[in-house]
Parts: structure tokens; sequence; C-alpha cells
């Protein structure tokens, strides 16, 4: 019986068919989507005056040369220390607070808006009413959010003056958009069965809240808004750019005067300062993972522990049990006092606030901005000002997309073979590159590259490129680190070379990974092209904070409009494309 | 090519050793099958014969030098003359099969191979991939990525990629664990007469002792982490094999 099975016996199918299953299905898609990027790319390298002849000009290399030739030493007097200390606490103190309130403001709403908690839709479908105030509210939260924290900053600055609380108002706006869209999915990804048995058995929703969702949801929920809380900090900085108070406003005042050493001290606090955020994000939310599991086991091993009760035993349990308690509330404790120190350290400007003339300066602004300027030649302007800004973003996202994967493919190629001396120097020059490059925010780039590039949309486009190289490399290095490692040991087991074998393997696992990092990136630049303007480094923003500073303000909302519709455009393409495009090699 | 091994031995951590004083000589066109039953050390002695994975102690020796003595670059193209088909077929979720079947040809074929097989393979290839899928008759799933396949058919797609590779011995771990029992035997037996037209020497791990004795020529039984038989597959006796799966009776199947 053997020998037959070897040898199947098959119908042929004709040769055509034959053929027709042998090409392989993706080839052509493929062509025309490379053809399509390689067309997006050149374009929008085009539309943002994309020229690095520009860089090796005589005059700017003379004029970088004149600021960069004093920016060491930096500037590191006691005075100038102390003032920076300040701003530094200013900066972190708006972060916290913002990040805080508009915790408190966004979880009602991601309540309000998941359909997890819904009653009307256990077993049917919703009804009308509910679902248009979900929809409704959906759609205030994604305006909210659309909107660049450093707009609204520049907006409040409008009615209430110069100072910190313009900069809280901002941040916390767009984070309360953006904290309550990612608590609701948070909500909607856990497990759906406990929340959905709690409603079906009679509770109500603020219970079932409570005793099923919360506990299920907290560690995550918490995680993120600490996430979050870095990401604030980040743009806390900048704040100053418009007046908005913190670090960002010394380092206008010291770039007008060309003061490099100053300005070379301010980047160095940037970067601390930014690590340090990190390093707290990191220890926090790793303490939060910890602490969910060993929780679970606690509970499973409880009943052991509680039998014996000889005096020794209970009084070292006592004791047990106050170091645990200092573990687990230290470091919470310590939380809450910061953020405590932070609200006490914040100037709330409170009777600027409530003075009449600003609720009558807030009127005038929002009957300004109804309705808004719809006459042809601002729109115009606008139409090119966005095809700019969506350049400039994909031109930066897509240059840094090739750099970073080069990069960090040789990186990890190196860590594979496990090299001498050198490479290990050449492999911590490179991640000391990375954090410099990823924690001095896209403005603060272009602020600098302007005196080397002058004013446009190149000079945006190099900054959104330096910052996303930083990022990014370090994104795909740690996906690259995070896969499966048997395909490719299993490719040099057999005798593949180490520089090819992770490119059929690691690399084809983490692709979609990798694509999907990009687009969020792409999103994120998009946003930071719009602000670019405000630097006077090209994109939609410039003709914004021209129009405000002249009180302009219905073709200010025109402008506002653009933006808004750009970034939920970004969102939504960025969102549709990392669901429904998994591409396979 | 030829592999020897002299006393081999393998230990993790604390533990007995997984592998204890092991001799064994490998090599021509010989078809061996290596039989015991779970944890008595197949898997980790294939690594150790396909360059893998170190041993411990003792000696191997592959053409008449140490290859763990070797530079990276004359490993590796020691490396290339072999093949390794590990058991849980490690193959990247995403890839599509016609490319897991050609990632057999990446140590010898060159780097132009390399990339443009990435973004999309050349005719002859396909039809290579293809030839070799029919003859285990999942040519249907050509296109299809990995991940969307069951367990059996990804492992015939890992035998098809071992049959693709150009290499002078084929070593394989289990390769019929995942598929049933007819489906197994066609496997075994195409197998085997690929590797005896392409003149190559082929070990693989087997649980099914019937097979063994009837497709292979020689049996390797392991117990323990040592070799309790090496004989001609047609010396093989019942009494053996109840030595050889002792306390594991459960484990032997037809």
């Amino acid at each position: 019986m053997t020998c037959i099975v070897g040898m199947k016996l098959k119908s042929e199918p004709d040769t055509t068919q034959l053929a027709l299953r042998l090409r392989d299905p993706e080839r052509i898609g493929r062509a025309w989507i490379s053809f399509g990027v390689l067309l997006l790319l050149f374009a929008s390298l085009a539309g943002s005056q994309f020229n690095p002849a520009i860089l090796l000009d005589h005059d700017s290399l003379s004029t970088a040369a004149d600021f960069f030739d004093t920016f060491w030493p930096p500037r590191s007097d006691a005075d100038f220390l102390r003032r920076l200390f300040d701003a530094s606490v200013v900066t972190v103190s708006i972060a916290t607070v913002a990040t805080v309130l508009a915790m408190i403001v966004a979880t009602p709403l991601a309540v309000a808006i998941t359909s997890r908690l819904s009653l009307s839709a256990r077993g049917r479908r919703m009804k009308t009413p509910p679902r248009l105030l979900r929809g409704t509210l959906r759609g205030v939260l994604l305006f909210l959010r659309s909107v660049p924290e450093l707009i609204w900053a520049l907006l409040f600055v409008g009615v209430t003056g110069l100072g910190a609380t313009a900069g809280i108002m901002g941040l916390l706006i767009t984070n309360i958009g953006i904290l309550a869209k990612n608590y609701a999915e948070i909500i909607e990804s856990g497990e759906a069965t406990v929340t959905g048995h709690m409603l079906d058995n009679g509770n109500g929703r603020c219970k079932t809240l409570l005793h099923a969702t919360l506990p299920q949801c907290l560690p995550e929920l918490l995680s993120y808004s600490i996430y979050r809380w870095e990401c604030t900090l980040r743009t806390s900085v900048v704040l100053g750019f418009v007046g908005a108070g913190g670090l960002g406003q010394e380092l206008l005042i010291s770039i007008r005067q060309l003061a490099s050493p100053e300005v070379f001290s301010i980047i160095l606090v940037f970067v601390l300062l930014v690590s340090v955020a990190d390093a707290i994000s990191n220890s926090l939310r790793r303490q939060l993972s910890q602490s969910a599991t060993q929780h679970a086991d606690q509970t499973a091993g409880a009943s052991d522990t509680d039998n014996d009760s000889g005096p020794s035993a209970r009084w070292q349990g006592q004791l047990g049990k106050a170091s645990s308690l200092l573990r687990r509330w230290g470091r919470p404790c310590l939380v809450g006092l910061a953020v405590l120190a932070c609200f006490n350290a914040v100037d709330w400007q409170l009777e600027q606030w409530l003075r009449p003339s600003s609720f009558a300066r807030t009127r005038e602004f929002i009957q300004g901005f109804f309705p808004p300027d719809l006459s042809a030649g601002l729109w115009q302007r606008l139409a090119g000002d966005a095809l700019e800004t969506l350049s400039m973003a994909f031109a930066g996202t897509a240059l840094a997309s090739i750099v970073a994967i080069v990069l960090s493919y040789v990186l990890f190629i190196v860590n594979l073979r496990g090299a001498g001396l050198f490479v290990r120097l050449l492999t911590s020059a490179l991640h000391l590159l990375q954090i410099v490059l990823r924690s001095v925010p896209e403005l603060v780039w272009a602020m600098l590259l302007i005196i080397v590039a002058g004013i446009g949309p190149f000079t945006g486009t190099l900054a959104l490129f330096l910052a996303s190289v930083g990022v990014l490399s370090r994104l795909y290095s740690e996906c690259l680190d995070n896969q499966d490692d048997a395909p490719l040991e299993n490719l040099v087991a057999n005798g593949s070379s180490l520089g090819l074998a992770p490119l059929w393997s690691t690399l084809m696992q983490a692709r979609s990974q990798l694509i999907s990092y990009s687009l969020y990136r792409w999103e994120h630049n998009l946003r930071a092209a719009t602000l670019m303007g405000i630097v006077g480094a090209g994109g939609v923003g410039q003709e914004l904070y021209l129009r405000l500073s002249v009180f302009q303000f219905d073709k200010v909302a025109a402008c506002v409009v653009v933006i808004v519709v750009l970034v939920a455009l970004a969102d939504s393409i960025s969102h549709f494309l990392r669901h429904r495009y998994a591409p396979t090699v | 090519m030829k592999v020897l091994t002299h006393g081999v031995s393998v230990t993790y951590g604390d533990a007995a050793p997984a592998l204890n004083d092991i001799s064994v000589s490998l090599g021509g066109q010989e078809q061996v099958a290596l039989i015991g039953p779970s944890g008595s050390g197949k898997s980790t002695l294939l690594r150790v014969l396909s360059m893998a994975q170190a041993p411990s102690g003792g000696s191997l020796q592959v053409d008449g030098e140490n290859p763990w003595q070797l530079r990276t670059a004359r490993l590796q193209r020691l490396r290339s003359r072999i093949h390794l088909c590990p058991q849980s077929a490690s193959l990247p979720a995403r890839q599509r099969v016609a490319l897991a079947v050609l990632s057999g040809l990446l140590p010898t074929r060159s780097m132009l191979f390399a990339l443009r097989s990435l973004i999309s393979p050349a005719r002859p290839d396909i039809d290579l991939a293809h030839g070799l899928l029919a003859r285990l008759d999942v040519e249907q799933h050509l296109w299809r990525p990995v991940e969307t396949l069951s367990g059996g058919q990804r492992q015939r797609v890992a035998i098809a990629r071992a049959m693709a590779a150009d290499a002078q011995i084929l070593f394989a771990d289990e390769p019929l664990s995942a598929l049933d029992p007819s489906n197994a035997e066609s496997c075994l037996v195409t197998l085997c007469r690929h590797s005896e037209t392409r003149r190559q020497a082929l070990v693989c791990s087997l649980h099914q002792v019937e097979l063994a004795r009837a497709h292979l020529q020689r049996v390797i039984g392991l117990r323990h982490g040592r070799v309790l038989f090496d004989c001609p597959a047609a010396e093989l006796s019942d009494s053996m094999v109840d030595d050889l799966y002792r306390g594991h009776e459960a484990e032997i199947r037809a």
C-alpha cells in the first residue's frame, strides 16, 4: 500500500489555470502601493520645498557657525540656573495640574460614551436617544482633541493674557478629548462578560461600574493616564512659545537674543526633564502592572498564611504588614503629595480670569468667531497651507521611517553578533543620539533649524524628521527585540548569514507593527505640522498666528476649521489603515 | 558529509543531563530514525548534530572539523550544508507559504535572491515551491499567510521547506507529530524518496515506531539521554522496543 501513497493520482489542471495559480496575487497591488507611496513622497518633498542644499549654503553655514560656535560652555551661573529651575517647576506643575484635572473631567465622559455600560443596548439594539447622545458627545470630544494644545493655549492667551493659566486650559481641553476617548477604548477592550452579567442581573450602571468595570480596568486606566502625563509634559515645555509660561518662554527669549550658551543650557534641561519624566512614568507603570499580578497572587494564597498565630509570629506579621503597607502605599502617597505641590506651585491668576473685562473679552472672542470667514481669497491660501502641512507631515514621517528602520536593523544585527568594544561604543553613541533627538520637541528643533535653514516649510519638515527619527528608531528597536526568536534562530542554525536572516524572519514578523508605528507617528506629525507656523516653519499655523495677532477672529476661525478637518482626517485614515491593512510578504 | 560525536553530553542548569555520553556517526546517504519516549533527548540530540546548539561535553566532528571552534562565517558555511526542521514549525506568522518554502534556500542562494523574493518571488522559484508543496498535497495554499494554516498544514509546509533546502543532511524533529496517520505515512515516504533522489542523508526523530521500522534504514533508540540501541531497522525486535518505552507504554503508537 505504501508504494502507492507516494505517487498520488491527481487530475492535472490545464496549463493556463496552473499559470494563473502560480502568479503572485499580490504583485500588482504591491506595485501600485509602492508607486503610490513614491509618488506621494516626491509630491510631498516638492510641497514642503525640500532642499537640503540650503543647509550647505555659505551664508547659512556661517550664521549657523556663529550661533553654534558659542554653544559651549553652556551658561551655568547660579542666577540663571535658579531662573531655569523656577521655570522647570512651572512647566512640570502646568503639565501635572492639566493632566489631573483632565482625568477628573474625562472619567464621567468616558463612562457616558462607552456602549459597554449602556442598559438599553443589553440584548437588543441601542435606543435612538442614547445613541444620539453618545454620537454627539463623541463628536464634541473629537473636536476638543483635534485642535492642538498649543492652539487652544494661543486662543486663551488672547482672552486672559499671558500666563500659566492659559497653558493649563489649553492642555486641559485637548487632554479631556484624548483621555475620554482612550478611557472608553480601554473599558471596551476589557472582558465583556463580567460587566454584562452585572447589568443583566439587574444592577444599575453605577454599581456595575464600581464593582465590575473599574476593578477590571483600573491598572490600565491609570497606566494610560501616567503615559499621558509624560506626553503632556513634552507639550508643556513648548507652551512658552505662545506666552503661556514655563521653560519655553526662557528659550524663546534666549533664541531671540541669539544667546547660544543659554539656549544650550535650556536644551540640556529639556533633555533632563523629559528623561526624568520618562523614567518616573516607566517605574510607576511597572509597579502598576506588578501590583495587578501580585494582588491576584495574594488573594489566591491568602488562606494559607492566616493560619499560624503564635505571639511572635503575630508581631512579625504586624511588622510585615507595616512594611508591606509602606511598600504598597509609599509611592502612591508620594505621587499624591507631588500633585498637591504642583497645584500649589501654579499661579492661578484667578482675579485676572474673573475680572468683568475678561468675560467681555471672551464674549467678543466667541462672537468674533462666528461666522468664520468664507471668502474665496482666504480659503485659496488656506488650501495651499493645508497642502503644505500635509506635505511636511508626510515627507518628515516617510524619511524618518526609512532612516529609523535602517538604524534599528543595523543595531539589531550588531546586538545579534555581540561584537567588540568599538561596536559597543558606537551603539551607545547611537542610543544617546536617540535620546537627544526624541527629548527635544519638534518646535524647538524648528526654532534652532530656522537659524540654519531659514523660514519656511523645509525647516518644519526637517524638525519633524529629526524628532521622528529619535522616537521611531527606539520604537522599531523595541519591536524587533520583542519578536519571537525561533524563526530567526532556525534560519541561522541552517546557515543563513546573520545580516540577511532577520530580514526573512524578525522584520517580517514585526512588519505590520512597524507600519502602524509609522502611521501613529504620521498622525502625530500632522498635528505638530499645524503648529510649525507659530515659529515660522511653514504650514497652516502661520496664517492662524498672523490673524490672531491682528485680532481677525473670523479668519482665525477659518484656520481652526482647517486644522480640525486635517487632524480628524489623519486620525481616521490612520485608524482605517491600521485596522484594515495587515500586509503579508 | 560526515557527522561524528564522541561522548557528547548536554546539561541544562542543575537538572539531570539531557544527553549523556552519546557517540554516533551519521552521513552518507543513510536514512536514520531516532526513537524514544518523550524527554529522552531526541530534540537535543538533533540540535547538537545539526550544530544549532553546542554540547556541554564531549566532541562533535563535522567533516573532520569541530564546528564550535570555527569563526562565525565558516560555521555558517558549514551550517548551510545541513538543514534542521524543528518540531514546532518556526515560520514567521505573516509570511506567505511560497516564501516560507523558499526560505529553505536562503543560506545557499545569493543576496539578490533574498531581496528580490521579499518583494515578489521569481517564477522559477515559485514553480519549485509549488512542486514541492504539491508532493505534500498543500499546494492550494501557496499564497496564504502561514498563520491561516492548520497545525498539520503548517508542518507540511515546513517539510516542503526542508525539501527545498540545498543540504547534504536533513534533520527533522518529529516531522509527523501534527499529521493524521495516513497523511503521516505518505509524507514520510515523500520525504524519504526526496532525500534518496537528492542523495542526502536523513535523520528524523519519530514517535511512530512502526513507520520507522518500515521506511528508514537504521534506528537509534534513546532513553534518559543515552543510546539504548543503534541498529539496522530490520534487526529491531519487539523486545527492544518494549525496553525502550518501559514506563511510557502509552506513547507507543502504530
